[in-house]
This record gives C-alpha cells, sequence and structure tokens, in this order.
C-alpha cells in the first residue's frame, strides 16, 4: 500500500499546486529569516544580514526547483510548461520550424503511406472466414518436365477432395465468359464456373440475397444456374431483389439466378468476375485426367498445418501414378497458402519500396537534426543564460526534449494527412493487376504505426540535440558569446550529413538500376510488332455455329469486311494473343522419334491462326513459309513451329517437309511442318521462350478467337466504333470484347516495373533535394562560423577564388565521403533487388559511377551560394564585430 | 581519519538528519543549526541542500512534517521521526558502525 500512498503524493501537485507552492516559500522564508536573525544578534545591520542569510542559504530558486523536483511538482507542470514554451519557440521561428515540419511530414507521410499499401496487400489478413485454413492446389508436373503448378484434371480434383484427410473441402473453377442478350446491346462479361460448394463452403461467402448453389445445380445434367456479383445487380439489375428467379440468357442459353454476392466479396481468383455459374461436370462426364482444365482451392481440416498437407497430397500423387500410369505418371500434387498465391509475385518489390522509404524517412530526420543542432548552436548563449538563472542541466535538456517531440509530432501529424494523398495517388497509379489493391487505406494500423514512427524518430534524433545541450560548456558559452560553439558540435553535423548523402546515394542507385531494367525491358526484343495492332475478342456460340465450316466460313468474312475498312492494312485471326496469358499445350511428337513414355511427353503450346495472323501481328518466318488460302480443311494437314522446337527437336536437321503429330500411337495424323517462325516472348519479357506450333485456322477451327488489324492509325483505338459495326454487320447478336491495342498488352506486362520505377526514382529526387539542403545548411553555417577567419585569409592577401575554392572543396569533402559511404552500403544493398532487376546487375558500374558524380555535382552546387558569400566578406567589417 | 570533503555525501546527509530527529522534533532551520553544531562546523553543509534532503525523506516516509509555531511565534514546519525512519536509522547506523570498525582494524592492522 505504501506505493498507493506514493503514488497519491506524487499526483497530489497536480490538485494542491498552489498551497505546496506557497508552502514551501514559507518554510524557505521561515529558515532564511532566521539566519538572518542570528546574524543580527551577532552584531550584523539588517540589511546585510538578510543578504547575507541568503547568500549562505544559497541561490532560492534553484533550492525552490530541486524541493519542487523532489515533490515531484515539477514533472507535471514542468512538462505543462516547457510545451508552452515550446510551442512559443517554434512560432518565433516559422522559417525553421516550417522548413523542419514540412521535412518531417515528407518523410513521415511517405513512410505512412507505403505501410498502407503493405498492409492492406501483404500484412492484413484476407477476408474470409479462417483464411490461414486456405490453399491453393496445384499440379507439380516438374516429375514430366512440365511446370511446377499445373492445373488439375477432375478425376484428380475429385480424388483430392474426398480421398485427403488434411482437405476438409475443396472446389475447382474455370473461365467463364457469356454473352448476355437483353434489352440492351448484347455485353460479354467476365466469370467463372465453379463447383457447387468453392464459394460456399470453401471461401465461407453467403449471398446477400437469395441462396448458394445447391449440389443439383453442379450436375452435368442439372439445370442452369447462376450467382450475380453485387457490382452486376447493381449496374444491369438496379439492386432489384426480385432478379432471384428470373432467367437470364447467356450466350443463348437459359439461366436461373439463384442469388446475389455481397459487396465486399472478392473471390482470390478471376477478381474480375460478375457472374458465377457451376462448372458442371462429374466423374462421369469429363474430359479425363489428362485434361486438365482446371484450378483448384482448399481448405484445410482445422489445425492442420500446410507441411502436413503437402505430404498427404504428395502420397495421393504417388498413389494415383500407380493406379493410373498412362496419364498420371510424373505427376504429383502440391498445395500453397492461399495468401502466398495471391500476393507472392508483389512481395518482394512492396518490401524494397517500403526499405527505400525508410531511407527517406531516415534523410528527412538527419535533415531535422542537423536544423535542431544548428539552432542550438545559435541559442547557446540563451541556455547559459537560464542555466546560470538557476535550471538544471536535466531540466534543459527536458525542455528541449519536449520541444523537439512536438516539432516531430507536428511533423507527423501533417504527414498523415499528407499520407491520405499519397494513398490516393498510390492507388491510381498502381498496376490494375495488384492482389487486394481494394484493401489499401489509411486505417488505425497504419495510423499507430505513423505515431509509433513519430515517436522513435523524435526519441532518436531528438535526443541529440538534447544530449548536446546537456553537455554544453556554458561558462565557456557565455564568454565567448555569439562566436558559436565548440568544434563538437560542427563534427556532428558534418558526420549527419555524411550520412543523409550516403542515404541519397544509395536511393540512386537502386532509382538507377530500376531505370535501366526499364529501358531494358522496353527495349527488348518482341518477336513481333504491337505498334498500330489493334486486338479484340470474339466467341461464336455453338448452337449457331456447331461444325467448322460455319466458323470458318464466318472468320473469312470477318477478315474480309476488316481488311476492307479504311486504314486497315493486315487482319488476323489467333486463338490467344501474345503476352495476354492464355495458353493451350499440346503433346506432341516427331515421326520417327519413338513414343514417349507416359510422363516424358514433349509439350508445345499452340496457337490456331488464320492465315493473315503472322503479317498481321508483325512476326517473321525465318524459314519455309506461313500459311496461305491452299492450306485449306481438305488440304493435306501442315503445321508452323517456332525456332525453339526446331532448335530443341532438330538440332541438325531442316525441319522444313518433317511431319509432327499431336495424337496418340494408335493412328496418328501427321501435319507436316512448312514453315518456322521466330520466337515470341509469349510469357512476359523475363521469361525465356518456349516451343510453340502454329496450325491454320482452316484446319483446326476454335469458336473462341482474338483478332488482330494492322493498322496505319496513329491511335488503333479510334477504330473500335467500325470494328464493333463490321461484327454487327456479320452477325448483330455477337458482342466483340476487349476492343484495345496490342501495345495496351504489351504493356501491361511491365506495370510492375513502372510502378517502382515511378516510386524510387520519386523517392530519390527527394533524397537528394533534402540530401542538398543538409549539405547546405551544414557548409553554410561553417562559412558564417569562419567569417572571422576568412576575413583574416583575405587581409592577408587570399584571393576571392581561392577562398571559394575552400568552401565548394570542403562541401565536396564532405559529399565525397558520404559518397564512398553510400557507394559501400549500395553494393551491399542492392543484392537484394536482384529479382527486380533484367539487363542490368546490381553492382553495374555504370549506374554507380553516374549517381556518385551526379551528387557530387549536386554538393559543388549546394555550396555556390555559400561560397560567393565567403568571397564577398568584407575583412574589415568581420573583425570590427569580433 | 581525514575529515570529509565539503561535499557532503547525500547518504550522510540523510543519516545526520534522522539522527538529530530521534532526540527530538524540529524545524528546518533548527535541524540545520544542530548539524552545525554536531559536526563542529567540519561538515559545511550547504544550508539549501538539507530541504531537498527532507523532503526525500518525508517521501520515502522516513519522517512526516507538520505545521507549528516556533519558538519566536513564526510558523514553521516541523519535522519527526516515524517509526519507519526510526528503524532506518538503526539499519543505518550499524552499517556505519561496521565500517569504521572495519577501517580502524586496517589501519591497526597495516
Amino acid at each position: 500500500m505504501r506505493w498507493l500512498r506514493r503514488v497519491l503524493r506524487a499526483l497530489r501537485p497536480l490538485h494542491s499546486r498552489d498551497r505546496l507552492e506557497r508552502e514551501i516559500t514559507d518554510e524557505l522564508r521561515f529558515h532564511v529569516e532566521m539566519e538572518a536573525e542570528k546574524l543580527m544578534r551577532e552584531g550584523v545591520p539588517p540589511r546585510q544580514a538578510r543578504r547575507e542569510a541568503l547568500r549562505r542559504f544559497g541561490g532560492v530558486e534553484r533550492f525552490k526547483e530541486e524541493v519542487r523536483d523532489v515533490d515531484g511538482l515539477s514533472l507535471m507542470e514542468g512538462t505543462k510548461n516547457d510545451l508552452r514554451f515550446g510551442l512559443r519557440v517554434l512560432r518565433r521561428n516559422p522559417v525553421f520550424s516550417g522548413v523542419a515540419v514540412v521535412t518531417l511530414a515528407l518523410g513521415i507521410g511517405a513512410s505512412a503511406a507505403i505501410f498502407s499499401v503493405v498492409d492492406g496487400i501483404l500484412l492484413s489478413p484476407l477476408p474470409y472466414p479462417e483464411p490461414e485454413e486456405l490453399v491453393t492446389v496445384w499440379a507439380d508436373w516438374t516429375g514430366r518436365d512440365g511446370p511446377e503448378r499445373e492445373w488439375l484434371s477432375y478425376p484428380d480434383f475429385h480424388d483430392l477432395r474426398t480421398q485427403v484427410e488434411a482437405i476438409e473441402e475443396a472446389g475447382v473453377y474455370g473461365d467463364w465468359n457469356p454473352t448476355l442478350a437483353g434489352s440492351a446491346e448484347p455485353e460479354r462479361l467476365t466469370g467463372g464456373r465453379v463447383t457447387d460448394g468453392l464459394l460456399s463452403r470453401v471461401l465461407g461467402v453467403d449471398p446477400v440475397v437469395g441462396r448458394s448453389f445447391l449440389s443439383e445445380e453442379d450436375r452435368p445434367d442439372g439445370p442452369g444456374a447462376v450467382l450475380l456479383s453485387h457490382g452486376l445487380w447493381t449496374r444491369r439489375f438496379g439492386q432489384d431483389p426480385g432478379v432471384v428467379g428470373r432467367t437470364l440468357t447467356l450466350s443463348e442459353q437459359p439461366y436461373t439466378v439463384v442469388g446475389v454476392l455481397p459487396a465486399d466479396f472478392r473471390a482470390p481468383f478471376l477478381a474480375d468476375a460478375e457472374i458465377w455459374t457451376t462448372l458442371q461436370q462429374d466423374m462421369g462426364s469429363n474430359c479425363g485426367r489428362g485434361c486438365v482444365t482446371l484450378r483448384g482451392v482448399a481448405r484445410l481440416a482445422p489445425g492442420t498445418s500446410v507441411e502436413r498437407a503437402e505430404s498427404e497430397v504428395r502420397d495421393l500423387g504417388r498413389r494415383l501414378e500407380a493406379e493410373y500410369p498412362d496419364s498420371n505418371t510424373g505427376v504429383a500434387f502440391t498445395v500453397v497458402p492461399l495468401r502466398d498465391d495471391l500476393v507472392g509475385p508483389v512481395r518482394e518489390p512492396l518490401w524494397i519500396l517500403l526499405g527505400a522509404v525508410v531511407f527517406l524517412l531516415l534523410i528527412a530526420c538527419v535533415n531535422v537534426a542537423n536544423l535542431l543542432l544548428g539552432r542550438l548552436a545559435a541559442r547557446e548563449g540563451e541556455l547559459a543564460i537560464r542555466g546560470a538563472l538557476g535550471a538544471g542541466r536535466s531540466r534543459i535538456a527536458r525542455q528541449l526534449l519536449v520541444e523537439t517531440t512536438l516539432l516531430f509530432l507536428l511533423g507527423g501529424g501533417v504527414g498523415v494527412l499528407l499520407a491520405y494523398g499519397g494513398v490516393e495517388m498510390l492507388l491510381a497509379l498502381a498496376p490494375p493487376e495488384t492482389p487486394r489493391l481494394e484493401n489499401v487505406g489509411v486505417n488505425v494500423r497504419v495510423l499507430a504505426f505513423a505515431l509509433g514512427t513519430t515517436l522513435v524518430t523524435a526519441g532518436v534524433f531528438g535526443l541529440l540535440p538534447a544530449l548536446r545541450a546537456g553537455r554544453t560548456d556554458l561558462q565557456g558559452a557565455l564568454r565567448s558569446e555569439g562566436r558559436g560553439s565548440s568544434g563538437g558540435g560542427g563534427r556532428l553535423r558534418a558526420g549527419l550529413v555524411v550520412t543523409q548523402t550516403a542515404l541519397a546515394l544509395v536511393l540512386l542507385v537502386g532509382a538507377g538500376l530500376m531505370l535501366r531494367t526499364f529501358e531494358s525491358l522496353r527495349e527488348a526484343e518482341l518477336g513481333f510488332d504491337p505498334e498500330g495492332v489493334l486486338a479484340l475478342r470474339l466467341s461464336l456460340p455453338p448452337d449457331r455455329y456447331p461444325e467448322a465450316p460455319e466458323r470458318i466460313q464466318f472468320y473469312a468474312s470477318l477478315i474480309e469486311r476488316l481488311e476492307a475498312l479504311p486504314g486497315v492494312e493486315e487482319v488476323g485471326a489467333v486463338s490467344s494473343l501474345p503476352m495476354e496469358g492464355r495458353n493451350s499445350d499440346v503433346d506432341f511428337r516427331a515421326e520417327g522419334r519413338p513414343v514417349p513414355e507416359p510422363g516424358r511427353e514433349t509439350i508445345s503450346w499452340i496457337r490456331v491462326v488464320s492465315q493473315g495472323y503472322f503479317d498481321a501481328v508483325g512476326m517473321r518466318i525465318v524459314r519455309g513459309r506461313g500459311f496461305t488460302a491452299a492450306d485449306a480443311g481438305d488440304a493435306p494437314l501442315v503445321v508452323v513451329v517456332n525456332e525453339t522446337l526446331a532448335r530443341e527437336i532438330f538440332p541438325d536437321e531442316d525441319p522444313i517437309g518433317k511431319r509432327i503429330t499431336f495424337s496418340g500411337p494408335e493412328n496418328p495424323t501427321w501435319r507436316e511442318i512448312v514453315g518456322v517462325a521466330a520466337d515470341i516472348r509469349n510469357f512476359g519479357i523475363r521469361r525465356s521462350s518456349q516451343m510453340a506450333t502454329y496450325v491454320p485456322y482452316a484446319q483446326v477451327s476454335f469458336a473462341e478467337m482474338a483478332v488482330v488489324l494492322r493498322t496505319a492509325a496513329a491511335d488503333p483505338a479510334s477504330l473500335t466504333p467500325t470494328v464493333r459495326r463490321a461484327v454487327a454487320d456479320l452477325d448483330s447478336r455477337l458482342a466483340a470484347s476487349g476492343i484495345r491495342p496490342l501495345e495496351e498488352i504489351v504493356r501491361g506486362t511491365l506495370t510492375v516495373e513502372r510502378f517502382s520505377l515511378g516510386l524510387l526514382g520519386l523517392f530519390a529526387v527527394v533524397a537528394v533535394l533534402l540530401a542538398s539542403v543538409g549539405l547546405y545548411g551544414v557548409v553554410s553555417y561553417t562559412v558564417t562560423r569562419r567569417l572571422r577567419e576568412m576575413g583574416v585569409r583575405i587581409t592577408l592577401g587570399a584571393d576571392v577564388a581561392t577562398i571559394r575554392k575552400l568552401v565548394v572543396g570542403r562541401s565536396l569533402a564532405l559529399a565525397g565521403v558520404g559518397v564512398v559511404v553510400g557507394v559501400a552500403a549500395a553494393l551491399a544493398l542492392t543484392r537484394l533487388m536482384e529479382g527486380l532487376l533484367y539487363g542490368v546487375s546490381p553492382t553495374d558500374p555504370v549506374t554507380f559511377v553516374s549517381t556518385a558524380a551526379l551528387l557530387l555535382a549536386v554538393a559543388a552546387a549546394a555550396s555556390a551560394v555559400p561560397a560567393w558569400r565567403a568571397g564577398r566578406v568584407d575583412p574589415m567589417e568581420v573583425l570590427r564585430t569580433e | 581519519m581525514p575529515a570529509p570533503s565539503q561535499d557532503v555525501l547525500r547518504g550522510t546527509l540523510d543519516m545526520l538528519v534522522l539522527r538529530i530527529l530521534a532526540t527530538e522534533e524540529l524545524h528546518g532551520w533548527g535541524i540545520s543549526e544542530r548539524i552545525q553544531q554536531l559536526s563542529r562546523d567540519v561538515l559545511q553543509v550547504n544550508q539549501g541542500s538539507l530541504y531537498p534532503a527532507l523532503h526525500r525523506l518525508e517521501k520515502q516516509g522516513l519522517v512526516e512534517s507538520s505545521w507549528g509555531t516556533s519558538e519566536n511565534n513564526r510558523r514553521a514546519k516541523f519535522y519527526a521521526l516515524t517509526r519507519t525512519g526510526r528503524k532506518r536509522l538503526e539499519d543505518e547506523e550499524e552499517g556505519w558502525e561496521r565500517f569504521i570498525t572495519a577501517v580502524n582494524r586496517v589501519l591497526q592492522g597495516a
């Protein structure tokens, strides 16, 4: 209980402050009076007695303070006083306060904004119940020279769902892009097909209106049912609850609306899906174990670790391999936590950005610390006097600490405001395919981060001037009032500037490397020429175009019409556009080669193209020929292969004239290779080329194709309405979708790099600005301090140019040290960026040398004004003021 | 033993105050005078540093204060030892005695 009494006693001063103040005064006055009386009794005259008594007592004020300190009076009182005094000081120096606050706001605001993004995307949990139980399920085809994450077949999915104990519930999904017929123009929707439990049981989402899918609706003969997204419900149905039960015509089939999904629901796949239907496959009806067209998501049993699930699915894989060797040899399964699958690709760039912004924050804080130290030097006279008046050293230090904390809090407050704006800007500029972007915003965690950063930086960087204040030789300062502080202060400031320069150099190097990466990516040879090319996508409904002849006829007519349009040079059709991310794979083998064992097939990706495609998209045929009208349905079957396939399958031979087949060993249909096409960077610029085959549309006709038009127009998108009309003229019930320039798709592969570059560049620019301001401050301060020395030198005959060279020299020396330290740090740190770079090594000498030179040039420029001032010093004036 | 320096050890001052208050209640000035008498002017206690010490002792619960009237009818704050303070004094004196004895033994033995 004693502690309680002590706490109460310590808090007491808050209430009876005046009373205690009076008591202390009374007590001390009593003492002095008694001493004075004693002296008077000894014969000292009253006035002298009083004075002597006071003198014997010591500084009354000081001891009042000490007593107050012991009483705990000053802890509360003093802080309030400090706050008031601190605010007054800040107000009286608006330029200093303004610069400091803005600098801090920049640093803290930028950090908070980036942290919002990191928090929203990487740190916050996924918006599904028990999200850590969710995993994506993949087939692992590395055992048959295939990809590490391949899609699943329906029978494999079924076994995974029923035979793996660790998996509580699983579902699969596939693309679905139906055309919605209605009173308005037919609209092509983005959607997905799912097994009935995927949304409701795996992801755990409940519709806000209506109900989820039933298992009857997921059977191959089941009724057509759809779930609408909230956005679609609002957009096309005006949020009418009566839409449940209505029948919609999608791709000319009837579907009943069974429910509407919540507004905040976004599936972790097919993020733009607006409409969902059931997959309607089962073990009896699907395309077999070799047909991998599905992607899987599963919910693990509560308490199961991912490692356990992984080992169980691998066991299943081995069992299936033994049971179905024809289809499953070399096929294993793997699970990946959903979060990693979703945000994995952006993890690295985001952490790098966070690191970069922390550097920026440090630079800003160092700047402010330097400003504070500079001001401290100017205030030394004032502080010395306060010390003489009785303020203890710790008291002065504490007051300074309060002052700087105030400054930092102000900076942090403005910074938070900046962060709001910053987040808006980041969201607008971010690559649209960035996962979980909708989750990014300034929330409580971000505010806590901002507050924490403010307090920590205030503590670390505010302590510096406060500690220096404690160590100042006050006596000495008073004596040489105006002369400025001891050399120690100057050294510390110089050290801070070196740190700033080093940090700025690291940021500059990072930005420079990204710039070169970006340039390399942009200049990379694509293999095709997207300039001026417009692309669109069409899907022919099966009931009106049931057979190949109808489809071939349609596309032939369409291409003819489009070619006739003014401004259009070439037109072609292709099953999937380059770099779009859609691909079909196919097993093949060359004639005369042994049939590969199951699991060892050669795989290539395959494109179905019209004869004009290669010209339309700007691809070269390096050997042989492309397709012509002669390659019709009844003509001999032909293919064109790409350079990679020619290299790998026919390394020492001419592939022209050789034959390959996609069929199995019984009665294969052979196709003759008539040409070799140049490789294109189909999977993005960074991925190497893989084997590809092209087959003529007349011989393998798909219903869904993309059409590309090479135009002479500067902006191919300007042809959009004409193209739409041409399609409608041929078939009014068809809707073309995804009409956009091919360049857009290509640019879309670079969005992450563009974004990173933009931000890093921005940070680097701000960092260089801050560093140069810091450098300017230190050099200018040094010049001011050594004005006298300059005056003497001039008197002694040094010419103006030498003085100026001295100043610039010092500045360059400082910057030089900073650059050296920065280069060392950058060499160590840039290897962390390696994953982001392309075409440039993390220790690229060109980048390092040019950024170093840039910083040194900036340093020279920053010292230009002080150097000029130093040269214009009037020695007489300077010497006189001493 | 050489005389202690002008800077009186805090602990010594506290102990002196406790010892003085062990015999009678006194106000601050009275304590100051008594210290001067007892130490025969060897310990030049900075008069001012007495008061923080007194307040510190009070905060620690070793002494308690009350306002009263002095011998010349002035209002003064009087200090008295608490039971805890008395106990602390005994412990401190014991420690001090042992220190003196040890030093003496060393001096005599050397």
